[in-house]
């Protein structure tokens, strides 16, 4: 990654929910949403519940569809239009280009924690005993008990579960990185280590984009802020 | 610490790599409205693709039509072969569609007992397909038995009893390593957790779900149980009454749903 290399390219996007079964009421939450993020830069989005913050990330991580514009997000030497591409070059950029971390960890149930965290990892090819070291390190940065590890995470608390699951999107080193209030039921000490984690990934010259709740959060990871509904 | 790019050599496998399975314009009706029409796509190595729709949408007949066991009315189905190259599946002889079935295709049924041998050992179940592709070494055949039952997590010294003798969820997790001995390109899955409880279920999810990757396997599997889609498959195929109403990604297709059927199935899944 080159420093100040365009990441993310952003133009014109356009999502409407059209919610057929329900009368086919039709809602408009993104109208020509523009945004640039280079390299080593973390732009955080803000705006009031159900400005289309969350709405916006998912369309960036082409979970969600959109109806008009442009996406494009740097896979090495190629940008990628990822409204047009298909599945499978979605998956292998997701594989190794994009990271997205939710609120929720959804998984295999009665996976161990460690192999979960690890998974994301092991997929690229690396190393077992090298995914395993860094599964390590970053659960126990983030305080998970050591004696969780070898359980299913779904018994965990809500705290627990959310920090697993930033472990795992931060075991692979994705250029472009996405994060849906990873902190949302996180105590200051956790917090303070996603702050951390967030800031390594910028050195590194990762491009993120991000919702964060906490003021303290925001102020210590955003180099810009912008409002969903100017954008 | 390393960064992930320094142990990584770019992977740029989705370029220029010719699809597994090409369908076109693939028809197969019993009735009006009962079957499958108008089905096209493409499914390229390693990629897992979920059919999904409710029953009788014609889920599992479109499954037999593509995996050479159900002649249809029209259309396509053509496969790219290790052994015979590009080949149209209806268009060629039946005896190299045995030869696929055994060799380079997988098929897990949904009902073990119909995919299995139910009156020879587990063992024996496996060295069959084995002894198809041309093994003949007893001893390695035994070994390649106690490989694979290791694999599926089914203790060795169980090896000489018959399938009978196994729970549903062994008998699956037997079927499947029956179908995965002789390293097939292409695995079809009717329903594969269907008849199962649901602590064996999560158990044959991850396994499987190991075993393809691991393999890189490419999958169509059929389920009307859109949990089991999202955890197993890449991309989903939604059916109703025949046809295809939606495509694409699978998170894409269950988190934003465009088609009224769609949105439909999507919410009538119960939350936990």
């Amino acid at each position: 990654m080159t420093a100040n290399q365009l990441m993310i390219d952003v133009s014109g996007v356009e999502k409407t929910f059209t919610l057929h079964n329900q009368g086919g009421a039709s809602f408009g939450v993104l109208d020509s949403a523009s945004l640039q993020v280079r390299a080593g830069e973390c732009v955080v989005l803000h705006g009031q519940s159900g400005a289309g913050k969350s709405t916006f990330l998912k369309a960036l991580y082409a979970n969600y569809t959109v109806d008009a514009g442009e996406i494009r997000l740097r896979d090495g030497e190629q940008m990628v239009e990822i409204t047009q591409a298909l599945p499978r070059r979605i998956i292998a950029l997701r594989r190794q280009a994009l990271g997205y971390v939710s609120q929720f960890l959804r998984v295999i149930p009665r996976v161990s924690t460690l192999e979960v965290v690890m998974q994301p990892l092991l997929d690229l090819g690396v190393d077992t005993a090298l995914c395993e070291a860094k599964a390590k390190d970053l659960l126990q940065r983030l305080n998970v008990p050591e004696r969780l590890w070898s359980l299913a995470p779904g018994t965990f608390s809500g705290g627990e579960q959310q920090r697993v699951n930033i472990a795992r999107g931060f075991i692979v080193d994705y250029p472009i990185l996405l994060l849906d209030e990873p902190t949302a039921s996180l105590d200051a000490a956790n917090r303070k280590v996603v702050v951390e984690l967030i800031c390594e990934a910028k050195a590194r010259g990762a491009a993120l984009v991000g919702i964060f709740h906490d003021e303290d959060v925001r102020e210590a990871v955003a180099d810009r802020l912008v409002d969903i509904r100017a954008i | 610490m390393n960064t992930t790019a320094d142990l990584l050599t770019p992977t740029r496998e989705w370029q220029d790599i010719a699809p597994l399975l090409s369908v076109r314009e693939l028809n197969k009706f019993y009735a009006p409205g009962k079957g499958c029409g108008d089905i096209s796509f493409d499914l390229y190595p390693g990629e897992v693709l979920g059919i999904v729709g409710e029953s009788g949408s014609g889920k599992s007949t479109l499954l037999s039509a593509l995996s050479a066991r159900l002649t249809p009315d029209s259309g396509n189905v053509i496969y790219n072969s290790e052994q015979f190259g590009e080949m149209d599946l209806y268009a060629c002889e039946e005896s190299l569609r045995r030869v696929l079935m055994r060799s380079e295709w997988g098929i897990v049924h949904q009902h073990a007992r119909d995919g299995l041998r139910m009156n020879v050992s587990a063992g024996a179940n496996i060295g069959e397909r084995l002894m198809a592709v041309g093994e003949r070494h007893y001893g390695q055949i035994r070994t390649r038995a106690e490989e694979w039952l290791t694999a599926v997590e089914i203790d060795t010294s169980r090896i000489d009893d018959r399938p009978s003798q196994f729970s549903g969820g062994m008998q699956q997790r037997l079927q499947i390593a029956r179908n995965l001995v002789t390293h097939p390109k292409l695995i079809f899955m009717d329903e594969p957790t269907g008849g199962l409880d649901v602590s064996v279920q999560a158990k044959l999810l991850d396994l499987l779900r190991n075993l393809v990757s691991r393999l890189g396997l490419s999958v169509i599997i059929v389920t009307h149980d859109l949990a089991v889609a999202r955890l197993l498959a890449h991309r989903l195929m939604v059916m109703r009454r025949g046809e295809v109403v939606e495509t694409g990604l699978t998170d894409q297709v269950l988190d934003d749903p465009q088609h009224p059927y769609t949105q439909l199935l999507v919410s009538s899944i119960l939350q936990n």
